[in-house]
């Protein structure tokens, strides 16, 4: 940095890169983070004089080559992720060319662009502090820089960005609440391939498993009236077809979706899901209608979005409890939902086949078959032994121990074997009240798979066959599942009832978040407004009230300022006027000309004896004022000459009085 | 004032404008708010840049984390703006003065001002002015001296042009200025230059005084200032290592040495001046008389006051006479 620039306006704008560097640690590939540090490490190691930095041509070689790698790495600078890694390692050349003010703002931007591009990635509410500590060490940083004269310290580089950061928090969220929402996107928005959770679109043996040891919420439902009770709480997710023996897939056909008619009043309610990087939406089973977003219906009931869900979502559901499909199962509906792997699993295809002689019609033989669960000793467990080839022959007679999806599989597998048309439905079953937030939070460990059969004059029937083994998982408590399927949090949410309230409120306040500030789309915006009165959105309206707040906060952060920078006054002319005023109020009258000793002397000849006191403090009041403090004197002083001025309050006020009372 | 980025017949027509706007300043001045002027800086129009992306980005993602962090910098900035313009407002101009100088020298001028931001902070310039050492820091709290330096390339009477007190304070987003048209004038002495012999100094009654401080009797010394005569320079005291100082002598009271313009022997004007002003500059440190002859007028008698005067007749000669 040029010469006579301070420290603090050297290091802080390298600290606050740093700190935007770590709001990318766990997404953005290593090695640029790598490249960050060494490059904050080398310019903090070259102002502490310890490192000379490249010359010019190094540093062009080491941008060059940065620039490559990144594009090489995600084979464009376009997307999110190859957007903040090239602010990231562009950032670090930037480092080692250090030298001007102007250099230090250009790396204050860049941090504060890697703030936005992590704002943009991730919301969630226990990122909020760091991305509002950021912001701030990037505008201290900005005050170091900018202001030399007046911010050199790091205290006070943070006491100027914090102050003015606090006057723009109404601002922002006047703003926030009514600038007025896009009804959609402006682009579209380049997909980066990022990880994807929760369900997916097959099922084996062993995934759901893995998900049911999550505790990480699915989504929250909030039911408009009295919510279903838990065993109607199915929450349809993928609907899978294709059974190669082993895996359980989505189809990617189509077939007609079969005419249905709801049998029980709507069920409406709203759901806020977190990002799966996947387009699956999910609805209480039967959904009639998901909107809010761009979504469409498949034929078999599954919803899916338009968009992968990247971020949390809200939308709302239309549901039915009891629904009918009359009429009959279209060729292509039943073709798709009676074939099986061929030559697999021999046993079940048999037992199938005489269950089903021995059953009046399929309605009979499906009750037959739930009841074969129930009866042939088959019990539920989260850790199931290995299946063989003949994965359904394996369980239902050999291990008997399995889950909801091997359960589901197998009833399925049955069903078919004997000509039933059957499907499997992944999706969610029950979620647990959460009263601070007032919703339902469905997690992972909710996951749930179960069977979909067509009887015709009924349509599609849901079978669990998982509750024919295990009934607690539909009257489940935490406690009755402990033994059996109850993760380690879970464990410890059980044993302490305190843990579970505490995570009940973090939870409730996500959800608020989630729901109000990161999903404060237009819909949203538009019952706000109607709940605040102001009804139908007119940009003329919202375009008023704005100005009119923007100027009301305006007046008031200049009116304020007024009060807070008026240039100050003389410290020691202070305590001299309250030394005037205590001599005045006692009796003693001080002009503006009179000199400090001849005052000391008047008093002293009033109040003999408080004449130390008095001597005190004229003598430190001519010390400070003339001395070597030069008039300025320190606070501490300040303090101390305050404290005389009191100790002789006291005792003028207890003296007995000279020579004149 | 270079750092403006308009061009300059532009810049200039807006400072006249301005100018006839506010009309002529008076001391103490205090700036009100409609004569100060404020634009981003470059890093304030990156800044603005920023914020619009980010506002893009939210609007057209939805999301509405980045529309609060966005709306909350848009905050931000009008705050720097309305401090940085504060920091000019609560300013009041308590002195302003420009120290006499000679010729080919500089005029310092030096601009008091009562605020609550650092010298650091403020930025001071006029057309074609140098930036300056500053002098020591006034004594009272919040006062701060900001200097300025001047060329003085004429004699005659110095005015101050349109000065202009900037300051970027607190994040330099914004730059924040007001333009002060103050009367701030001084006097620029002839250069002191020119070595022909000190005319000799004559008594009442005619007598001449042979040699130049044999008679006179030394007073003692003071500190070396600008325009002294390296003669009169202590140097046995200043290989001394003590600093320049000067002898000073009694003058003779009745003796006066006797500076005629009309009689010197070079044609041109202004060498005449830097003659004589070299002379009286010489004499005064001594502590002498002397006697001063313009075509005009005549001023005889001695000290700092006499000095003066003839310093003054000698920047304004044929300048009309001296208010």
């Amino acid at each position: 940095m040029k010469s006579g620039t301070s420290r603090t306006a050297a290091w802080l704008p390298v600290a606050a890169f740093g700190c935007a560097v770590l709001l990318h640690v766990d997404s953005a590939p290593p090695w640029s983070i790598a490249v960050a540090c060494i490059g904050v490490v080398m310019q903090l190691a070259h102002q502490r004089g310890r490192l000379a930095l490249p010359g010019a041509l190094w540093r062009a070689a080491i941008a060059l080559t940065l620039l490559v790698a990144t594009v090489a790495s995600y084979r464009s600078i376009s997307g999110l992720a190859a957007g903040s890694t090239l602010l990231l390692v562009m950032g670090a050349a930037k480092l080692l060319e250090m030298r001007q003010a102007r250099d230090a703002r250009v790396m204050v931007l860049v941090a504060l662009a890697l703030l936005m591009a992590a704002v943009l990635d991730r919301q969630s509410l226990p990122r909020v502090p760091l991305y509002a500590a950021s912001a701030w060490l990037a505008l201290a940083a900005l005050a170091a820089v900018g202001a030399q004269g007046s911010s050199s310290s790091l205290r006070s580089a943070l006491g100027t960005a914090g102050h003015a950061l606090l006057y723009a928090l109404p601002l922002a969220a006047l703003c926030f609440v009514f600038v007025p929402r896009l009804p959609g996107a402006l682009w579209s928005i380049p997909q980066d391939g990022g990880a994807t959770t929760g369900l997916g679109d097959e099922m084996s043996p062993g995934s759901i498993s893995a998900l049911s040891s999550s505790d990480d919420i699915a989504f929250r439902v909030r039911f408009e009236g009295p919510a279903p009770p838990l065993a109607q709480r199915y929450w349809r997710g993928p609907v899978l077809h294709d059974f190669d023996g082993q895996t359980w897939r989505r189809n990617r056909g189509q077939a007609v979706r079969q005419p249905w008619q709801p049998e029980s009043a709507p069920v409406r309610y709203r759901i806020l899901q977190e990002p799966t990087g996947r387009n699956h939406l999910f609805g209480l089973d039967t959904i009639g209608e998901l909107s809010g977003r761009r979504s469409y219906q498949l034929f078999d009931g599954q919803v899916l979005s338009a968009l992968p869900v990247t971020s949390a979502i809200a939308y709302e559901g239309r549901s039915y409890l009891q629904v009918r499909n009359p009429g009959t199962l279209s060729a292509t509906g039943r073709r798709l939902d009676t074939q099986l792997p061929e030559r697999r699993n021999p046993r079940t295809l048999a037992m199938a086949r005489s269950l089903r002689a021995a059953a009046e019609d399929d309605s009979d033989y499906a009750m037959r078959a739930l009841r074969y669960f129930r009866e042939s000793g088959m019990r539920y467990t989260m850790t199931p032994p290995l299946l063989g080839a003949d994965s359904i022959d394996d369980l239902l007679f050999r291990t008997r121990l399995g889950f909801c999806g091997h359960f589901a599989s197998a009833y399925v597998t049955m069903m078919r074997a004997a000509g039933v048309p059957a499907r499997v439905v992944t999706g969610y079953l029950g979620g647990t009240w959460n009263a601070l937030g007032g919703f339902y939070a469905v997690r992972q460990s909710d996951a749930h798979a179960w069977a979909e059969i067509w009887l015709d004059g009924r349509g599609w029937v849901r079978i669990d066959p998982t509750t024919a083994v295990a009934p607690a998982r539909l009257q489940r408590t935490l406690e009755d599942l402990l033994d059996e399927r109850a993760s380690a949090t879970d464990r410890l949410f059980i044993r302490a009832p305190w843990l579970r309230g505490l995570r009940d409120s973090m939870d409730a306040a996500t959800s608020w978040w989630q729901e109000r500030i990161v999903n404060y789309n237009l819909s949203v915006q538009l019952s706000l407004l109607s709940h605040l009165g102001i009804g139908e959105i007119d940009y003329r309206k919202l375009a008023l009230i704005l100005l009119a707040g923007v100027t009301l906060w305006g007046a008031w952060v200049a009116g304020s300022l007024r009060r807070t920078t008026r240039p100050p006054g003389d410290p020691l002319a202070r305590q001299w006027e309250a030394y005037a005023l205590l001599l005045k109020r006692r009796g003693v009258t001080v002009a503006s000309h009179d000199a400090p000793r001849a005052v000391a002397r008047r008093a002293a000849q009033r109040w003999p004896a408080a004449s130390t006191e008095i001597r005190d403090f004229s003598e430190e009041y001519l010390r400070l004022r003339f001395g070597a403090a030069g008039g300025t004197p320190s606070a501490a002083q300040l303090r101390a000459l305050r404290q005389r001025i009191r100790a002789l309050a006291r005792a003028t006020a207890a003296a007995p009085r000279g020579r004149t009372a | 004032m270079p750092r403006v980025s308009l061009p300059g017949r532009a810049r200039g027509a807006v400072q006249r404008w301005a100018l006839r706007r506010q009309g002529r300043d008076q001391l103490p001045l205090q700036l009100a708010p409609r004569r100060i002027y404020i634009v981003p800086t470059t890093a304030g129009w990156n800044f603005a840049l920023l914020i619009g992306a980010m506002f893009v980005a939210g609007m057209n993602y939805g999301n509405g984390l980045v529309l609060l962090l966005t709306f909350w910098m848009t905050g931000f900035a009008l705050v720097a703006m309305i401090q940085t313009q504060r920091g000019l407002a609560t300013a009041r101009i308590t002195g302003a003065m420009a120290e006499p100088a000679f010729a080919g020298g500089e005029v310092h001028l030096t601009l008091e001002v009562h605020c609550r931001l650092s010298a650091a902070d403020l930025v001071l310039t006029g057309a074609d002015a140098a930036p300056a050492t500053p002098p020591a820091p006034l004594v009272e709290t919040g006062t701060i001296a900001l200097p300025l330096a001047f060329p003085a390339r004429r004699r005659g009477r110095w005015q101050a042009p349109v000065l202009r007190l900037e300051t970027r304070a607190p994040f330099g987003l914004f730059r924040s200025w007001a333009w002060l048209a103050l009367d701030i004038s001084t006097l620029v002495y002839p250069r002191a230059a020119g070595d022909a012999a000190l005319p000799e100094s004559e008594d009442p009654d005619g007598s001449r005084h042979r040699e130049l401080g044999s008679l006179d009797e030394l007073a003692g010394l003071r500190p070396f200032r600008e325009g002294d005569s390296p003669r009169q320079v202590a140097w046995k005291a200043y290989a001394r290592g003590s600093p320049l100082l000067v002898r000073e002598y009694h003058g003779l009271e009745g003796s006066a040495h006797v500076f005629d313009f009309s009689t010197l022997p070079m044609g041109d004007t202004e060498a005449r001046l830097s003659q004589l002003t070299r002379w009286i500059l010489d004499t005064a440190s001594r502590n002498l008389s002397w006697t001063l002859l313009l075509p005009d007028r005549e001023l005889s008698g001695h000290g700092a006051a006499h000095r003066f005067r003839c310093l003054e007749a000698l920047a304004l000669h044929g300048a009309g006479r001296a208010q």
